[in-house]
């Protein structure tokens, strides 16, 4: 009887041992991982970088095949609002091109200096992690560093670089719950006076964001365009952000929010451009 | 056993691959399958058997492979998904061997409903450590979009299920 009673002790005792040393274990081997993180993810992304490409692609164009028997109806739809969207840019383009003429020489030397010096390097996109962070082939060895704004060939803004490894780099982006961002509203076209209103886009997650930070008593409506502002210096100023979907006004609150469409869409996408010489304020 | 095993890390690769690239493109409201986290859980509930349970070190190996390939392809330090992966490994062997079975030792219910307790957890955990020790990338995500990224995951993990016990127990 005594034999078995110690059996007992001794094999819960065992047990204990073994998970207390399996514990450590597991403990030891987070710790030397995490020092070593940096070359170890940097040599499998390095090797599998083409692979990965080789998915990003593959998933485009199967979700273009696959799009086009799902998404029949939403893009005639589509294709009608489009239509008649590009009716009345059509008659606005009309308006514009006489005060364009006037403007040119003043816009092409604002244009100028505001892109002037500006550095890219041109990254393909090769993954999207959960919490809105996105993976492209370039790192610090092409110059990449934490804090450098990427954008899209249409000047979208997509976020800033926040992890830089040797050959990769991971962007969060303006969609991600940490991501906040300074914006200017620019006012839908039928007033040609241009008002500028501040406000603050703020990430939401799974690819959407919300703006805020906007005085009650400013006028903000459905379509508004929202450009980066240089109030922060995060970003160059003028990069296309969003556009309003809805307002949501509660005069009880000192400011109103709205809900917003973000121009960066990461399933047509397969290149992002990081300005690498853009100065922040320290 | 060297073949099954090099078809293990094999897939654990490719499920990575298809989970950060292919996917992104099917990915509503920016939810992305945890393809290597359905492919651990699938493959460590059909290892556990009522009676012999597995032995210690498939389960370590399995987490230490799905932890650091999550880790590596994702934008967290490496380490942590392995000892998450470890601790759900083992609390799901103690779990099924205190289940009671009659003919099907892995039955769907028990399945789907295990599943949704460990992503749960597994999701928690996983924030709790963000928060701590990677503030920069702490989101707290429940909400409905964690509802529906589970229910996006549970159906990748049934058809998992479906795909393992077709093959490989009704084969048997």
């Amino acid at each position: 009887m005594n034999n078995i009673k110690n059996f007992s002790v001794n094999k819960k005792r065992n047990i204990f041992l073994r998970m207390f040393v399996g514990g450590i274990f597991i403990l030891f081997l987070i710790y030397v991982l995490g020092v070593f993180t940096s070359p170890i993810k940097n040599f499998f992304y390095n090797f599998t970088s083409p692979i990965q490409r080789s998915f990003w692609t593959a998933g485009e164009s199967s979700s273009l095949f696959l799009g086009s028997f799902f998404r029949g109806g939403a893009l005639l739809k589509e294709n009608e609002n489009l239509k008649s969207d590009n009716q009345k840019l059509l008659s606005q383009v009309a308006i514009l091109q006489s005060v364009e003429q006037g403007n040119k020489a003043q816009s092409d030397v604002s244009i100028s200096c505001q892109n002037s010096g500006l550095k890219y390097v041109m990254a393909g996109v090769i993954g999207l992690d959960d919490n809105d962070i996105l993976s492209i082939n370039k790192g610090s060895a092409d110059g990449i560093a934490v804090g450098m704004p990427v954008i899209s060939q249409e000047s979208v803004l997509f976020g800033k670089i926040s992890q830089v490894y040797k050959n990769f780099s991971k962007i969060m982006l303006v969609s991600n719950k940490k991501s906040v961002v300074n914006v200017k509203i620019q006012q839908t076209a039928d007033a040609l006076a241009v008002d500028e209103i501040d406000g603050v886009v703020k990430g939401s997650g799974g690819l959407s964001a919300y703006l805020d930070l906007i005085p009650i008593s400013s006028e903000i409506k459905q379509n508004d365009v929202l450009l980066t502002s240089a109030i922060d210096k995060s970003f160059p100023k003028d990069l296309l952000v969003a556009k309003i979907t809805q307002t949501q006004k509660n005069d009880q609150k000192p400011f109103q929010q709205a809900q917003l469409s973000l121009f960066l869409n990461v399933k047509t996408t397969d290149n992002l451009f990081v300005i690498t010489n853009y100065k922040q304020p320290k | 056993m060297w073949k099954k095993i090099l078809a293990i890390i094999f897939l654990f690769f490719i499920f990575a691959f298809l989970q950060i690239s292919f996917f992104a493109y099917f990915s509503p409201f920016g939810m992305v399958p945890n393809l290597v986290f359905v492919f651990f859980f699938v493959l460590v509930f059909f290892s556990n058997k009522p009676k012999p349970v597995t032995n210690d070190f498939f389960i370590v190996f399995l987490a230490f492979l799905a932890g650091l390939v999550l880790d590596i392809f994702s934008y967290r330090k490496l380490g942590i998904s392995i000892a998450l992966l470890a601790l759900i490994g083992f609390s799901m062997r103690k779990t099924q061997s205190s289940l009671k079975v009659s003919g099907d030792n892995h039955p769907i219910s028990y399945f789907w409903t295990l599943f949704l307790v460990y992503f749960v957890i597994y999701e928690a955990l996983m924030d709790v450590y963000l928060y701590f020790f990677e503030p920069a990338y702490s989101v707290f995500n429940f909400n409905w979009l964690f509802i529906a990224n589970l229910a996006y995951n549970l159906l990748f993990a049934l058809l998992g299920f479906l795909v393992y016990k077709k093959l490989f127990i009704n084969a048997k």
